[in-house]
């Protein structure tokens, strides 16, 4: 292995021939009257800086204000929810009272199927 | 980027010559140094390594300066070497040249009683580094060069450092098995396989 580094170590640089520096300097100019000017100056650094600023305030300002408006209508509609859910809750376990035998076999045969699949599963 | 890069670039922006000079003479040899590892063409080393200050003079006015010269430039010429490794099909990719499927017929002109000096030994090494996947001949042939470190690399390749040091180990563990594989081969009477 040390050999190996060695060899892989001892390949030699390459050498800019006679006039490369020259020529590839010669070559941008030339290139370089269609090179897109973007010179970042620090003036324009602060700018960006305090108009990102000033959009966080505003943004942070507007959902503020917005909250303030909605918050009475969410709060109805939640409780509004609520009380949906407890009346929806309250149906459910009248229905299943009254069908009790009927959810009986309906659990039996979910936990059967599910348990099949699972078998499945293992075996794939 | 320190101060004296800054200017150097600032200087490079408004097309002062001397300025362009100075950045081409700066990364010239290791810019053609990358390049002729990553092809291992010797004959297109120069104009790729112009068409990399070119890009690099293109690219300069979009350089984010948080980053280091060095490692941009050295990704440019990276990048430049690839895509003319793509263009001539010479790209070799993982798949096909990985394991034990590897060509390891002994290189033309080379005799069993002559592999082992020093010479010859590279010359092996050099061929069967060639033949490696780019995932690896890349970073073990970047790792060799005393200006590239692994952070340099991790850029240039665009991955972890981590992985370029796995990538180098793993590189040099399958070059050492195929030199040894192909010295083995040599060594076996009347050339037959080794393996």
């Amino acid at each position: 292995m040390q050999r190996l580094e060695d060899a892989l170590e001892r390949q030699p640089p390459w050498d800019p021939p006679l006039g490369f520096v020259r020529r590839v300097v010669a070559l941008t100019s030339v290139a370089g009257q269609q090179w897109p000017v973007r010179e970042r100056s620090r003036r324009g650094g602060l700018l960006r800086a305090a108009a990102a600023g000033l959009a966080a305030a505003t943004g942070a300002y507007v959902i503020a204000f917005l909250l303030s408006v909605l918050a009475a209508t969410v709060i109805q509609e939640t409780l509004t929810a609520i009380d949906s859910y407890a009346a929806f809750v309250e149906l459910m376990t009248r229905v299943v009272a009254a069908r009790a035998l009927h959810v009986a076999w309906l659990s039996a045969a979910m936990s059967l199927s599910f348990a099949a699949s699972l078998v499945h599963r293992v075996r794939a | 980027m320190d101060r004296d890069e800054r200017e150097l670039v600032r200087r490079c922006l408004q097309r002062d010559e001397d300025a362009c000079t100075e950045l081409v003479r700066a990364y010239a040899q290791i810019v053609g140094t990358v390049i002729w590892r990553a092809t291992g063409d010797h004959s297109v080393v120069e104009d790729l390594a112009q068409e990399t200050f070119l890009r690099v003079f293109r690219g300069l006015p979009y350089f984010d300066a948080r980053a280091k010269l060095s490692t941009w430039i050295y990704t440019i010429a990276h990048r430049v070497a690839i895509d003319h490794r793509r263009q001539t099909g010479r790209w070799r990719e993982e798949s096909s040249h990985e394991g034990k499927e590897f060509d390891n017929q002994p290189a033309t002109g080379l005799s069993p009683e002559t592999a082992a000096t020093r010479n010859e030994l590279d010359r092996l090494i050099h061929d069967q580094l060639e033949r490696l996947p780019d995932k690896y001949r890349l970073p073990v042939v970047y790792a060799a060069l005393e200006e590239l470190d692994y952070g340099t690399i991790a850029a240039m390749l665009k991955v972890r450092p981590g992985t370029v040091k796995t990538l180098v180990f793993r590189g040099k563990q399958l070059l050492k098995e195929r030199v040894d594989a192909v010295l083995g081969l040599r060594q076996a009477p009347g050339g037959s396989r080794a393996d």
